[in-house]
């Protein structure tokens, strides 16, 4: 064991020179590539941004939703190697903690899924934040039935499931829809979140839009659901639970239910197409949209074709007066980041960019942050 | 004080105790002593006072139909906590059914039958199992014991389907998370606590008296029925009510297995919610009404806990005048 000790920390510290090597070789490389100047012009989807990264520094703090979380975490990866004087934390929180935390103070910019309401009670000091729309992603109905593979719904019939009107699988409502499936005779178990989630927020919402009078019971972050569901922690909870749970259906994000391998139904839209969830499909609910002048907009039941009908949509918040220079540059800089490099990358962890229109309203809204 | 030890010239020891220095350290203990046990009294109020005043929104908003309701609804404001009480009276009530009688078993195998060797090894494991995180039961019943138990579950519920009361307590389970998995696994939980202090217990019974017994031609359960649990019932009952205390509070193990899902229906093979892991579950979330409500959980399960703990203590002081009396 005392033999290879040195021998260990010798090849712990090699490794540790060449990734820094190669690190530096990179970076010299883009350097060069951008023709002796370090500011790099850089277009996406829609708007183009001219930052000088390298010459931000300071900390950003942010918290709040975790369903952008794993986007922000490769944001900040990311970031990280064009602007290194800059460190970006992020912390999931919950989109309710986010926004306490950024009425108060406490971070210089907050994840949010729902917008700032009323009754959450919150003074922000230094103006109303501003939103900038960031990524959307869908919203799966996952289920579990042995032998059924696929599965069509409308938002009739799964308010009655998540309502439990519809009690059995094969319900008249449901073999409607889906008359050569093998359905059983068996009850379904509903499956929830059990924490507040807005997650849980945009489904029953979805489902407030889209099925009025089948949905009684309302829409939040926490709604009651009726006594004979099931709840589960977090998606990866609920995706669990699904995935262990014969006759089992819930709501899960897109990427858990990926991860835990489950199969999920195809809803159909507004414009009656049946619709996969998947990230085209929330790519497509962006474009059939109307966006607000705050930049607040609804992707839920959207208009157009190929759109999914339950999309997520997420924003980030940043109070629009700054009294440090250092952080409104720092913080423009992730933000327009975020809105022009973070687009392309948002497919790989999970996300569907926004749509171009979209994007150059963000970024045009990026001065709008002063200090 | 010094001066009447030193008239009285007792032996050398006690005039070296009795001298000013000692006396200092006595007051400097006593002293110190005092203060902490005013501090804990300090900080028990504090958060008393702070709690009920986070959860006044709450209380005042909502009124007594905060406490004798049952609708849980943040949605629409409406908040009833009745389904989380029942739900934490009954998971913990299945915890205590089961690990009461195991617990004091095992203190008696330990402490009346078992050769020293394997007392000690059994002690071992039980202060191992006792210093398991609560997430670590958790994780395991969510993940490998509900599944299983919800075949077992629903075999169950098949066998009794159609007997007048046990067919209406052993119902259908969905996924196996219910009120019985998380009342098992607090028992497993609790089983430790229960045990160890059980032990202490039963080995401060004299044993002359279980000798006496034995000589008088009692059989070794004789034996522990007349003179050793007769003696020890009162920090029998002590060692269960600990037990009781965490099984009211444990928060993240039965978040996991409940199945979150606030109701009072007599199955407990059926999903409920209990007040600490709605807390749990929900506090990052919750704004306004909503977060006082759950912080008036947090008063209420206070409450709840000083009450067990008075209760038990009066059965306890009760119980031990009665054997005193009978002897």
């Amino acid at each position: 064991m005392k033999r290879t000790t040195p021998r260990l920390a010798w090849s712990a510290a090699l490794l540790i020179l060449s990734v820094s090597l190669v690190a530096a070789a990179c970076g010299s490389d883009k350097t060069s590539s951008s023709s002796g100047s370090t500011s790099t012009t850089t277009t996406a989807a829609g708007g183009s941004v001219s930052t000088d990264y390298s010459k931000l520094s300071g900390t950003l703090n942010g918290s709040g939703s975790t369903f952008q979380d794993a986007f922000e975490q490769k944001a900040l990866t990311e970031f990280k190697t064009k602007a290194s004087g800059v460190t970006v934390n992020y912390t999931k929180s919950g989109s309710t903690a986010g926004k306490t935390d950024l009425a108060n103070g406490v971070v210089q910019f907050a994840g949010t899924d729902s917008t700032i309401k009323p009754t959450d009670g919150l003074t922000f000091k230094n103006g109303t934040p501003l939103y900038f729309p960031i990524v959307a992603a869908p919203i799966t109905v996952s289920f579990n039935v042995s032998g059924v593979k696929t599965l069509k719904l409308d938002a009739a019939t799964i308010a009655g499931i998540f309502s439990t009107k519809i009690s059995t699988w094969d319900a008249p409502e449901i073999k409607a829809l889906n008359p050569t499936a093998k359905l059983p005779s068996a009850p379904i178990a509903v499956v929830h979140r059990s924490d507040g989630s807005g997650t849980t927020s945009n489904f029953t919402k979805y489902l407030t839009l889209a099925a009025p009078s089948d949905w009684t019971l309302g829409a939040g972050d926490t709604v009651n659901w009726p006594a004979t569901t099931q709840g589960a922690q977090k998606g990866s909870g609920v995706a669990a639970l699904i995935g262990s749970t014969p006759n089992s259906i819930g709501y899960t994000d897109l990427a858990d239910a990926v991860t835990a391998n489950l199969v999920y139904a195809t809803v159909k839209n507004s414009a009656g197409n049946y619709v996969k969830a998947d990230l085209a499909g929330s790519a497509a609910a962006l474009e059939g949209i109307t966006v607000n002048a705050d930049l607040t907009y609804n992707p839920l039941n959207a208009a157009g074709a190929k759109a999914y009908p339950i999309t997520s949509p997420t924003w980030i918040i940043v109070s629009p007066q700054q009294t440090d220079p250092t952080v409104a540059a720092a913080l423009k800089g992730y933000v327009g980041f975020i809105l022009t490099d973070g687009q392309k990358f948002a497919n790989s962890v999970g996300y569907s960019p926004i749509s171009t229109d979209l994007d150059k309203k963000a970024i045009t809204q990026l001065d709008q942050i002063t200090s | 004080m010094t001066d009447v030890v030193v008239v009285d010239e007792p032996a050398e020891g006690l005039v070296r105790v009795g001298s000013g220095r000692g006396a200092r350290g006595d007051r400097i203990f006593r002293g110190v002593a005092g203060m902490t046990g005013i501090l804990i009294l300090v900080v028990l109020a504090g958060i008393a006072i702070s709690t009920t005043q986070h959860a006044w929104p709450a209380f005042s908003k909502v009124g007594l139909k905060y406490f004798f309701t049952t609708t849980w609804d943040p949605t629409h404001n409406k908040f009833g906590i009745l389904d989380m009480v029942y739900g934490t009276l009954v998971v913990s009530a299945i915890a205590l059914v089961v690990a009461v009688p195991v617990s004091i078993s095992i203190a008696l195998f330990v402490t009346e039958i078992a050769p020293r060797r394997v007392r000690a090894a059994v002690g071992l494991v039980m202060d191992v199992l006792a210093a398991v995180p609560s997430v670590v039961f958790g994780l395991w019943a969510v993940l490998v014991l509900s599944p299983h138990l919800r075949g077992i579950y629903n075999s169950i519920a098949r066998a009794t389907n159609g007997v007048p009361i046990l067919g209406r307590i052993f119902g259908p389970s969905l996924s196996g998370r219910s009120f019985m998995t998380a009342g098992l696994i607090l028992a497993v939980m609790i089983t430790p606590i229960i045990t160890s202090i059980s032990r202490e217990v039963l080995r401060t019974v004299p044993s002359n008296d279980r000798d006496g017994a034995l000589a008088l031609g009692a059989t070794r359960w004789e034996a522990i029925r007349g003179v050793v649990l007769p003696h020890s019932l009162g920090g029998l009952v002590g060692a269960s009510m600990l037990g009781l205390g965490r099984a009211l509070g444990e928060t993240i193990a039965v978040a996991l297995v409940i199945g979150s899902s606030p109701q009072i229906v007599a199955n407990l093979f059926a999903q409920g919610e209990a007040m600490p892991s709605i807390i749990a579950n929900n506090l990052n979330e919750a704004s306004g009404t909503h977060q006082a409500a759950l912080i008036g959980l947090g008063v209420v399960l206070f409450v709840l806990t000083i009450l067990v703990n008075i209760a038990a203590r009066r059965f306890v002081s009760v119980f031990d005048r009665r054997i005193k009396g009978a002897v």
